[in-house]
């Protein structure tokens, strides 16, 4: 998965419904791991719409 | 954070310094610092926060209600308080509006709007002061069990810290990582995820009450709200199901500040999630209580999670003083925790939960038959009698929910 930061607002939606724990969002960043299968959860969770 | 500090200087070689505490509380949102409050008077307390500053940015639209306050013993402070709220209006897909006001209805004390960043740092400054040492820009990355203790690495600033703690409380919101750690999986299930975007924006002139717009082109399977704030700020937001929205909240959130053609400027832009699932089948585990937005305690129709965050908090901090002064940290003396919260408000989470699932099946048309039938009926005067006859009238099957919901 690819998170757009500039329209990344840090919020967590993607970490909280990530099956695979591979988005770590701390206070101004985040990272997606290895972990990612590319499953698309967190891109429908992103009220942003932030990532693809 | 001196304690910390101190603890450095008295090594001899500048080792790597293991901070021991009873109790290690992640997250000081308002489920960590009640907890914090409740138990550091009795016990040696440490809080981390990612964030350096408590309370911001706000995922929130800053609503509770009037009793929590003084069921909590929590003095209120005036400036935690944006707007004091006298009622609630209901909008319908076709604007007909339903004025929550009447007599009875106020019986529901519908509370204030708060002003997060000056509630939150307020609670943690109260915690603060009855001992707990607070550890902000502390991220929180990784724990072991060890020795019927937890061992939790966080990294602070670009320093490497070990706390070692007879009881964790994970308090660290919906993108809990400290139960996972723990085995409690808490991730959250798409279809129970509120995905919601918020502007706080000027020149909405408006009473003290609080708008809440429903509909399926306004906010699938959500609603919209308009929360005001001191002067002519509000919170203006929307939060959406994604497995039953073709677009991101921010989107609608667009399209509905053009609809009610709100014209003043956007001075705060904030996104965040609401785990609409109910609570987490269990809170706690050997040496772990889970609180607030972390065990899934949010309301699941109003998305409200500051009163479950609180009471949760308290209920934590008391559960993990008395295992401390017991010496007992496992499961089953912890499982008091759940006990306690459930008795206060379990049923209004497994209520809202059916509740929400209903509301998820309502046409835009239901949306404006139940607002006009509530205008003709007198809000006052409903019951949960007059619910099911009316949704009787409206679809059999909705029917049969609807009182499974209301007997239930």
């Amino acid at each position: 998965m690819m998170v757009e930061k500039d329209s990344c607002m840090y919020c967590g939606c993607c970490a909280s419904v990530c099956p695979f724990n591979a988005v770590i969002v701390t206070d101004y960043d985040v990272q997606v791991t290895d972990a990612c299968t590319d499953c698309k959860t967190c891109v429908k969770a992103c009220p942003m719409g932030a990532i693809q | 954070m001196h304690r910390l500090q101190d603890l450095r200087q008295s090594l001899p070689h500048g080792g790597d310094p293991v901070r021991e505490c009873d109790i290690l509380v992640v997250g000081a949102g308002p489920a960590g610092s009640m907890a914090a409050f409740t138990a550091a008077p009795h016990c040696d307390v440490v809080v981390l926060e990612k964030r350096a500053h408590i309370g911001v940015p706000k995922q929130c639209a800053e609503g509770t209600s009037e009793g929590l306050f003084e069921k909590l013993n929590i003095p209120l402070n005036p400036t935690w308080i944006s707007r004091k709220i006298e009622f609630a209006r209901l909008i319908s897909p076709s604007r007909i509006t339903v004025d929550l006001k009447d007599e009875r209805v106020k019986q529901l004390k519908f509370g204030y709007v708060l002003e997060r960043k000056k509630f939150d740092k307020g609670l943690a400054e109260l915690a603060a002061r009855k001992g707990a040492e607070f550890h902000l820009r502390t991220q929180y990355q990784g724990l072991k069990r060890e020795d019927n203790h937890v061992v939790v690495k966080a990294r602070q600033f670009n320093e490497d810290l070990t706390f070692k703690a007879k009881i964790v409380i994970a308090a660290d919101g919906l993108m809990s990582r400290v139960a996972k750690d723990l085995g409690i999986d808490s991730t959250t299930n798409l279809r129970h995820l509120e995905s919601c975007c918020q502007y706080e924006m000027t020149g909405i002139d408006r009473e003290s009450c609080i708008e809440l717009y429903f509909g399926n082109e306004i906010a699938p399977k959500g609603y919209a709200w308009i929360f005001p704030k001191e002067g002519d700020v509000a919170n203006v937001g929307i939060g959406i199901l994604p497995t039953r929205a073709e677009y991101p909240a921010k989107y609608y959130l667009d399209k509905f500040v053009n609809w009610l053609g709100l014209s003043g400027e956007i001075v705060e832009v904030n996104a965040g999630g609401v785990p609409v699932s109910g609570p987490l089948d269990q809170t706690y585990d050997d040496n772990l209580l889970i609180a607030g937005d972390a065990a899934h305690m949010a309301n699941p129709i109003s998305g409200g999670g500051i009163h479950t965050a609180m009471l949760s908090g308290k209920y934590a901090g008391d559960t993990a003083r008395k295992a401390v002064e017991t010496q007992s940290l496992d499961k089953k003396t912890l499982s008091e925790y759940e006990t306690l919260w459930k008795a206060d408000f379990g049923r209004e989470l497994d209520m809202s939960l059916k509740g929400r699932f209903i509301l998820e099946e309502f046409t835009d048309e239901d949306f404006d038959a139940t607002a006009q039938w509530m205008n003709e009926k007198g809000v006052g005067q409903l019951g949960a009698v007059d619910l099911v006859k009316f949704a009787l009238k409206r679809h059999p099957t909705f029917a049969v929910k609807f009182a499974s919901f209301l007997t239930s």
